[in-house]
């Protein structure tokens, strides 16, 4: 028990929280900027042109069917660029085909009238997704870009085997280093998980809370 | 940039193409055996998951939020370090299976969860009533129903689980990402290899997520078939309950938000539903051609209410029981016998079959006439021919003959419906001097029809005389009909199945059919032969109770048979009344669900052209 103990330290605790911090930036990091694209995507989807939905359509297919590890690497080894620009890179790319699709979601529980008011209220077509639309669709968003998230939060356990770069997985694999026994190995297995599952299932529960009340809401 | 994909790395990648070939078959392998693992354990829990037992949905919940909740990468290599433990030594292969097989289990099971869920709650209450024990009911009622509705995401599951494999490139799971990541360190040209493994990915997950949109779609299309609103609450719900896997839900929940049924009917193709129509009564064949004539109306906008639809399955059932006494005039046991053996009731089943077609027959004829005025080939097949031809541009004159023709035969409560849709339907003053045309036309009719059908019925009666054999095994066909018995792959060739549905029997066709209906009925049987089996016991009350076992299989026929039918009409009906609702819901403002061009191109378009 004494082993056990001995990991939880002060320095270790920092060590592993810290690394939490760039599981968090990074997640944050390449969400906020898989909405921007995302978003993008998803107007462009919808566009006239048949060229510019064909390049959207494409663009999420091919990330969709990839796995993330894939662009994780092909960002770092192949685009060479360096290791959190790589990563927030690679998220945002894959993350971005979902996001569109989410976005996609959001657009359509718009209701028609308001794109019909937004016009005959003289607003132009960016003015109404920017002002009009896109504010009420994100409302409807939230529950599954939070999800999004989750997924995203998980995913960057790959960063350390893929890139070295340290975040919680690659911090409590770096403080195995520093223990020997079975115990120890399995007790830092158990705090990182047990870290992972509180922020992911925090998150889960949000989702879940705000998914009830959009419902409610819609019901009542 | 260009020198990362310089032709001299793609050669020195193609000479390795063995071992690419090999990467990608074990990729496939793991993703096979990791997504057999996955659903035995999605399906254990999923039903676990709506236990009556407290402490199993605990475990469950427990199962599920673990897993999905941690990253797959660190649960890959806690089995990775823990297996030595144990003294197991575990090539990397296996502790892939098994880790991935683990993770996408929670998964999966969240998926069965929902589609359990999604099943009514009177199926539940319908199968208790028949006596059907709560393991009964879960996999011979709920889980055949539910996975209608299971089968969308766990495609998307499957793409995924895919997917996720490349995360045993990290413990050196020999797999394609481990293959590219090995060739591009060893060799450092890094540019072909993961271009290669990209294309070799996408081209295992491309297909299954189209899959999962196809099976989405076309779940949607029959969602008023059996699932009714299941489609919605399970995107909602995926979303809910499996954060991160939003691309579950992907169009199930961007439609789900964009706001139910409205844009669905809008945007969803239900083509599909109308080419591959579950079996269904000859009555509702009638009451179809009478839809079909009123013009404008949509298929899923049958204005039934479930009243309606209690009295048309009542009817269903005395019609059937009048063709019996009529075959049995004043013979009460005859008429009892008859009733109380399957095969009568078929027998009861077809004779109504031909009346009805018989009374298409006849007013496809005059319609025929009315629009072209030539003559129609006289032989009956034709004439049936020539009314599935001509179904589709009745007049509503010819509409309101057909109504009257139906009333003046016994089944009036029935046509009288059919009739009230007609008249409903929007030309209801025309009705009343329509119907005193068809009066006369009706008159006019009779004549005709009578030995229309005579030839038809002395036709068909001499052609089963002669092959007495061929009868008996149409009769099996006709059962394996009622039995709504679902052959797998059937609905996959709905053009197929709607003729085999529709089509009058053709006695020519009966031998092919009939090796069909046999085969069913034996693999039927056997079916029927171990649920006896089950609910008797075990073999050792078996032996001595054969006759009880052939009284429970009849039993279990009948039942399923009774509740085919119902369940076809409770169907029906209900999308009737939804189909109401949402007309009352829609129609005042057509055109304000057009979203106007530009400024948000539509939706619906887009889904579908994407979807081609």
């Amino acid at each position: 028990m004494s082993d056990i103990a001995a990991l939880f330290t002060w320095v270790n605790m920092r060590f592993l929280l810290q690394g939490l911090g760039m599981t968090l930036l990074i997640s944050a990091l390449a969400i906020a900027c898989s909405v921007v694209l995302g978003t993008v995507i998803s107007v462009v989807r919808t566009s006239n042109s048949r060229v510019l939905r064909g390049v959207a359509t494409v663009y999420i297919e091919v990330f969709k069917n990839t796995p993330l590890l894939l662009w994780i690497m092909f960002t770092f080894f192949v685009a060479q660029l360096p290791p959190i620009g790589a990563a927030v890179l690679a998220f945002t790319l894959f993350t971005s085909a979902s996001v569109a699709e989410i976005v996609r979601g959001g657009l359509a529980s718009v209701p028609f009238g308001q794109y019909e008011a937004a016009r005959s209220q003289g607003f132009s077509t960016p003015q109404t997704y920017l002002l009009i639309i896109l504010p009420q669709a994100l409302r409807n968003m939230v529950p599954a870009l939070l999800s999004q998230f989750v997924t995203t939060i998980k995913d960057t356990s790959y960063l350390w085997g893929a890139m070295a770069l340290q975040e919680l997985m690659g911090r409590g694999m770096i403080l195995m280093n520093s223990y020997n026994s079975t115990v120890q190995i399995f007790a830092i297995f158990g705090i990182m998980a047990a870290i992972y599952f509180v922020v992911c299932f925090t998150l889960s529960q949000i989702v879940r809370a705000y998914q009830r009340r959009l419902k409610e809401a819609r019901a009542g | 940039m260009l020198d990362i994909f310089a032709p001299y790395k793609w050669e020195a990648l193609a000479e390795r193409w063995p071992d690419i070939l090999a990467a990608f078959g074990t990729t496939v392998g793991i993703s096979a055996l990791a997504l057999v693992i996955a659903l035995a354990l999605g399906i254990v829990f999923g039903v676990l998951s709506v236990s009556r037992i407290a402490p199993l949905r605990w475990i469950t919940r427990v199962y599920v939020e673990v897993v999905q909740n941690v990253p797959l990468l660190l649960q890959v290599f806690v089995f990775y370090a823990i297996f030595p433990l144990l003294g197991l030594s575990l090539a990397a292969f296996w502790i892939g299976v098994l880790a991935i097989g683990i993770y996408h289990g929670g998964y999966i099971s969240e998926v069965v969860r929902s589609g359990i869920g999604s099943i009514h709650r009177g199926q539940f209450e319908a199968a208790k009533s028949q006596g059907f024990s709560y393991w009964q009911t879960m996999f011979v009622i709920i889980l055949p129903q539910a996975i209608r509705i299971i089968m969308p995401p766990l495609a998307v599951q499957a793409a995924n689980l895919v997917k996720n494999t490349s995360v045993l490139a990290l413990i050196a799971g020999g797999e394609l990402m481990y293959f590219s990541n090995s060739f591009a360190g060893a060799t450092s040209y890094y540019g072909p290899v993961y271009v290669v493994a990209a294309i070799l990915y996408f081209v295992i997950c491309f297909p299954l997520s189209r899959l999962a949109l196809y099976l989405e779609r076309r779940t949607r299309a029959h969602r008023h078939l059996s699932t009714g609103d299941a489609t919605e609450a399970l995107g909602e719900d995926t979303m809910e309950v499996t954060p991160g896997t939003h691309d579950i839900t992907g169009r199930a929940a961007a439609d789900a938000m964009a706001g139910g049924v409205g844009t669905m009917l809008d945007t969803v193709d239900i083509a599909p539903a109308r080419q591959a129509p579950s079996p269904r009564h000859p009555l509702h064949v009638l009451g179809e051609d009478a839809d079909a004539a009123s013009g404008e109306r949509g298929p899923l906008e049958q204005a039934f209410t479930g009243r309606q639809a209690a009295e048309i399955a009542d009817e269903i059932g005395r019609e059937i029981a009048q063709e019996i006494a009529e075959e049995c005039g004043d013979d009460e046991a005859c008429a009892a016998r008859v009733m109380r053996t399957k095969a009568g009731r078929l027998r009861a089943h077809r004779r109504l079959e031909r009346r009805v077609a018989a009374r298409r027959g006849v007013e496809g004829v005059a319609s025929a006439e009315a629009e072209t005025g030539a003559a129609e080939p006289a032989s009956s097949h034709a004439v049936a021919q020539g009314v599935r031809d001509l179904g589709s541009n009745r007049t509503p004159a010819a509409d309101e003959a057909l109504a009257s023709r139906a009333e003046t035969s016994t089944s009036d409560r029935i046509t009288k419906d059919v009739r009230k849709r007609v008249d409903g339907s929007g030309d209801a003053p025309a009705a009343g001097s329509a119907s005193a045309a068809s009066g006369g036309m009706s008159a006019t009719a009779i004549p005709e029809d009578a030995p229309e059908r005579a030839v038809r019925e002395e036709g068909s009666r001499t052609a089963r005389r002669q092959r007495v054999d061929a009868r008996d095994e149409a009769e099996l066909d006709e059962e394996a009909f009622l039995d709504n018995d679902y052959v797998p792959g059937e609905l996959d060739a709905p053009a197929e199945r709607a003729s085999h549905v529709r089509a009058p029997r053709d006695e020519a066709d009966l031998d092919a059919e009939s090796r069909d209906a046999v085969a069913r009925r034996e693999r039927e049987e056997r079916r029927q032969g171990v649920e006896a089996r089950e609910a008797t016991g075990g073999p050792e009350t078996v032996e001595h109770d054969d006759v009880d076992m052939e009284a429970l299989a009849n039993e279990a026929d009948r039942a399923a048979v009774e509740a085919a039918e119902r369940d076809e009409f409770a169907m029906q009906m209900e999308l009737g009344e939804i189909a109401e609702g949402e007309e009352a819901a829609t129609t005042p403002a057509p055109e304000g669900r057009k979203r106007p061009n530009g400024v948000a191109p539509a939706d619906g378009d887009n889904g579908r052209g994407e979807d081609r």
